[in-house]
């Protein structure tokens, strides 16, 4: 045998090792100590204090730096600050004052813990309300950090060192050399609590987008004649039963109250009813999925359901007259021994414009309006927002998504979803811009495109790029 | 020319820390410290910063008490010795940033500063603790207990002197300029060694302007008798030793710039231009003084430096132009700062600033008179000269043009609009150097002779002289005006009492202006110009 060939790794079978639960990890027993780091980062927001909003000034400093306080004649060369805006810290002991009896001059000091997100130390300072509507410059006096673990919480003693006024805001702004925000919720998550201000807003907007995406979707898309989501402006009734299957494991009535009266109606008595689609990958997150996964589909009549198996509830008996299937050869077990034509198939008719349909027209030309960039590209150097779901016989997405090559140019919806299932960061602008253009795409491209969305909008907060 | 001292700011960070920092590195080297060790150096908040806080990602998260660590604490202070006698004008300094063609320099002044270090080294073992102290002890046996260090520092150029050189470079280029940018005269003019800071965001707003430097020659040594013992810490393997190490350096603390007041025939910003106080006569004052105190008063005025050595008047005021010579058997009445233009480029003094000087109108109209006999020394009382630069032009270069108010000064030739000239108007004192004619004007012109006179010898007693010497017509007598000269004469040589005693030479026939050598047998105690009696507004008017 010229070609000399290894061993097989896959083909010996190893028992699955189940770990029993204990209270105390085995390295703690242990000599040996385990290199990986603990991630307490979830643990430690519970903090004890009261909650304490400053704009958090922590001194850029090197090793043999000075660590002095702010000083407002000194360049900002030689003392730099990275601001650290809407910082929370937890309040132990809240600002004392107290009147010197000699001098008349009043001290201002208190203590506070701080998530170990920042390492505090002497030198920084924070802008805080220190009651009666002013603000004041706080400098930090002292830092003690209160485990060995790499996270872990700080407390600082600090105390007022000057009243704020806009000469000071100017001076401290002049030092800054990097602005972030913090995000209290994304630290509830496990992220990264630090966010730049661009990102802010973008944040705050994609916030208010998901609520209203959805209470869209169900109000235009939810048939309380059928119970269930239609696929929109098709000849006959049109279900997709892949869309439907989705959206019931990923929302709940927390999400929209219509999602416990949504209906998934019984088409499993057809075996490509079960083939992966799309909606399986993002489901688990996983791109290596897509390429097993079914790409094109069309729409069938409802009579193929009416077969010889006997079915409960089948959807040929609710009124539905057609469903989306899926147009590839089947290649489960059941095929191989038992060939199954493939049903006549139809085209996914192209969906109205929203405002057109419900007569609340304010401009009729909005789907060939070039400057949205909503579906075409005019020109090679800008990307469409989205392509038409019926742009080809592909499911959902695009050929150019399902065969992507890294020279063809993808929608900013598609370069999100391939973004999101191989797990790279997310443009947080472009998604904020996406679900701002949504609200005015056609029937079909809201139906189809707006349960990715619900997904973004929950996955970018680990991937914020 | 503005001669000021600009205080060099945050030295602390740039000089006295770096400073520090390369001593400290040097020593830990001779002192074979082990190389990974923790060099702390403590500032003002005398604590340790929180690991993990500093941009160096090579320091690890945690620190522990057996760590080994060398914490140095400093402390500057001035060299006893060299605090009043220090060097601050130092004219052979080198210069940060220089332009001979236009007259300005920018020079550091430095202090002589002390540095006391003080180490607390704690050594991971007992073997890296007798290491260091027979190290040491060798080192002392050796005779190489000190050692000789090089530091890198940088010290910022104060904004002052950026917006100063920024002006003078748009003077510079905006008249008879050399069509260079700012960045080209920068890089031409400062030193190799300026360089610019910036934070971490690169941001070029809030960039700083440096001149880095490295000291070379700086003496240092372990300030004690025997090398220190270790001490054992408890509760761990680790030992402390606790040291003093002493230096002195010339620390950069001020900044000497000077800059002229005119450049390319343009007067600079008046923010520039360091305008003082005048200072009042202070006899005249209406103050209240303890009768001692006004016993002194006399002495004060005769002790007091003169503003401007060179006496007279200048125009304008905060002219601060020093000659480098004058003509000699002159004494300054006027100077001027004088300024070309382009359109032209012959004009010294026109019409209007004769008239500005506000002369007495005789006296005005003598010098009318005079017209071009001004311009050479001698064949008039009055001399106007001009100079370039610091350096007198010598007679010939200009002319008078009288005019029905008053009269112009043009030079013959186009000057150089690149250099600063000065106008200056003076009296000649020797009577040698006189013609008969320049002479016979004092004689024939009386009120302005005498008005002359006392504007040399602000003490001089006309009116005595125009009760006794003046005739009806106006003429001061010759022989008063002998007796004048030969008492500028006696002024300048010393006591001129001729051997003979009768105080008449006879070398000369007595018609002669030179027959005399009698003088008013007393002596002006002020040198120089102070009051100018031969303008209209003075209180000393002759009659």
């Amino acid at each position: 045998m010229p070609v000399p060939s290894l061993q097989n790794m896959d083909t010996s079978v190893k028992t699955p090792e189940v770990e029993p639960v204990t209270i105390q990890p085995p390295a703690y027993k242990s000599a040996v100590v385990d290199t990986s780091t603990v991630r307490i980062d979830l643990l430690t927001t519970y903090v004890a204090g009261q909650a304490w909003d400053v704009d958090y000034f922590s001194l850029v400093r090197g090793q043999d730096d000075d660590s002095r306080t702010f000083e407002s004649s000194l360049h900002p060369v030689y003392q730099q600050y990275k601001l650290i805006k809407g910082m929370e810290l937890k309040v132990t002991s809240p600002l004392q004052s107290s009147q010197e009896s000699s001098t008349k001059d009043f001290e201002l000091s208190g203590s506070a813990n701080v998530y170990g997100v920042i390492i505090p130390k002497v030198g920084d300072v924070f802008l805080a309300d220190i009651g009666d509507g002013r603000e004041g410059l706080v400098s930090i006096r002292s830092s003690k950090k209160l485990s060995h673990y790499n996270s872990a919480v700080y407390e600082v003693e600090y105390g007022v060192t000057r009243l704020g006024d806009t000469t000071l805001r100017a001076e401290l702004e002049a030092k800054t050399v990097q602005t972030v925000v913090f995000h209290k919720d994304f630290l509830e998550g496990g992220a990264d609590p630090m966010l730049s201000e661009d990102q802010t807003v973008s944040v705050n907007n994609l916030k208010e987008h998901y609520g209203r995406l959805i209470q869209l979707y169900f109000h235009d898309f939810y048939s309380r004649q059928y119970k269930s989501l239609l696929v929109p402006n098709q000849q006959v009734v049109t279900y997709d039963p892949f869309v439907v299957r989705f959206l019931k494991k990923i929302l709940t009535t927390e999400d929209h109250p219509l999602m416990r009266h949504l209906t998934s109606f019984n088409v499993e008595g057809d075996q490509s009813m079960y083939e992966l689609t799309l909606w399986n990958c993002l489901d688990v997150m996983d791109d290596a999925l897509l390429t097993m996964a079914v790409h094109k589909a069309g729409i069938a009549d409802v009579d193929i359901f009416f077969n010889a198996r006997p079915t409960l509830n089948s959807i040929y008996y609710t009124g539905v007259r057609a469903v989306i299937y899926p147009k590839m050869s089947p290649t489960d077990v059941d095929n191989g021994y038992c060939y199954r034509d493939m049903p006549v198939m139809e085209k996914l008719i192209r969906g109205k414009a929203r405002f057109r349909e419900f007569n609340r027209l304010c401009r009729t030309d909005l789907d060939l309006d070039p400057t949205l960039e909503i579906y075409e590209a005019v020109s090679p150097k800008r990307t469409a927002q989205i392509k038409r779901v019926t742009v080809d016989e592909y499911y959902v997405l695009s050929e150019a998504f399902y065969l992507h090559t890294p020279e063809v140019k993808l929608s900013k919806l598609e370069k999100l979803t391939l973004d999101a299932l191989k797990g790279n960061a997310i443009d947080v602008q472009m998604l904020d811009e996406l679900c701002t253009g949504a609200l005015k795409w056609d029937n079909v491209e809201r139906f189809y495109y707006f349960p990715i969305l619900f997904v973004l909008l929950r996955v970018y907060r680990r991937r914020i790029k | 020319m503005p001669n000021l001292l600009i205080p060099i700011e945050n030295t602390y960070d740039s000089v006295t820390r770096t400073v520090a920092k390369s001593i400290v590195d040097n020593v830990l080297k001779i002192s074979r410290i082990d190389k990974s060790t923790r060099v702390e150096i403590r500032g003002e908040t005398q604590q340790a910063t929180q690991p993990g806080s500093e941009l160096d990602g090579n320091n690890p998260d945690l620190r522990l008490m057996h760590d080994g660590r060398v914490i140095v604490s400093f402390r500057e202070t001035y060299v006893d010795s060299e605090v009043i006698n220090a060097e601050v004008r130092h004219p052979y300094a080198q210069p940060i940033f220089a332009d001979p063609s236009i007259g300005i320099h920018i020079k550091p002044v430095y202090s002589n500063t002390e540095m006391e270090l003080n180490f607390t080294y704690r050594a991971k073992s007992k073997q890296e603790a007798m290491v260091w102290r027979d190290d040491v002890k060798i080192r002392m046996g050796d005779n190489r207990q000190s050692h000789l260090h090089e530091a890198d520092y940088h010290f910022p150029v104060p904004n002052f002197c950026s917006h100063l050189i920024k002006h003078i470079y748009d003077l510079r280029e905006a008249q008879a300029g050399y069509g260079d940018t700012l960045g080209q005269y920068l890089q031409a003019h400062y030193t190799k060694r300026a360089k610019v800071l910036t934070n971490q965001a690169g941001d070029m707003n809030h960039s700083l302007l440096v001149i880095a430097e490295k000291q070379l020659g700086i003496q240092g040594w372990y300030d004690f008798d025997l090398p220190i013992e270790e001490e054992k810490q408890e509760d761990g393997p680790s030992y402390l030793i606790q040291f003093n190490y002493k230096f002195s350096y010339h620390k950069p603390v001020h900044l000497n710039v000077v800059y002229p007041q005119i450049v390319h025939n343009q007067l600079i910003s008046p923010e520039f231009i360091v305008k003082k106080e005048r200072t009042e006569d202070p006899l005249s004052l209406p103050n209240y003084k303890s009768d001692y105190r006004f016993a002194l008063d006399h002495f004060d005025l005769l002790a007091r430096i003169p503003k401007r050595p060179l006496g007279g008047m200048c125009v304008p005021d905060y002219d601060e132009w020093l000659p480098e010579i004058v003509l000699p058997y002159t004494s300054t009445f006027i100077t001027w700062m004088v300024v070309f233009s382009q359109k032209n480029m012959k004009l010294a003094l026109d019409e209007s600033d004769i008239l500005g000087i506000n002369f007495h109108p005789l006296v005005l109209t003598y010098m009318q008179e005079q017209g071009d006999k001004m311009v050479a020394l001698g064949r008039s009382p009055i001399h106007f000269g001009i100079f370039r630069g610091r350096e007198a032009v010598s007679d010939g270069v200009l002319k008078i043009n009288v005019t029905e108010a008053a009269f112009e000064v043009e030079t013959t030739e186009h000057v150089n609009l690149r250099e600063n000239y000065h106008m200056r108007m003076s009296f000649c004192t020797e009577i040698e150097k006189y013609t008969e004619e320049a002479l016979e004007s004092l004689h024939e012109n009386g009120y302005v002779a005498l008005m002359l006179f006392q504007s040399v010898a602000n003490r001089l007693d006309v009116e005595h002289a125009v009760a006794n010497y003046m005739s009806e017509d106006g003429k001061l007598s010759r022989e008063y005006i002998k007796r004048f000269f030969n008492l500028l004469r006696e002024q300048k040589y010393g006591n001129v009492d001729s051997p003979r005693g009768d105080n008449n030479n006879n070398l000369y026939p007595s018609e002669s202006w030179l027959s005399d050598d009698s003088s008013f047998g007393f002596k002006f105690d002020r040198h120089y110009v102070e009051i100018l009696t031969i303008l209209a507004d003075n209180r000393n008017q002759v009659t």
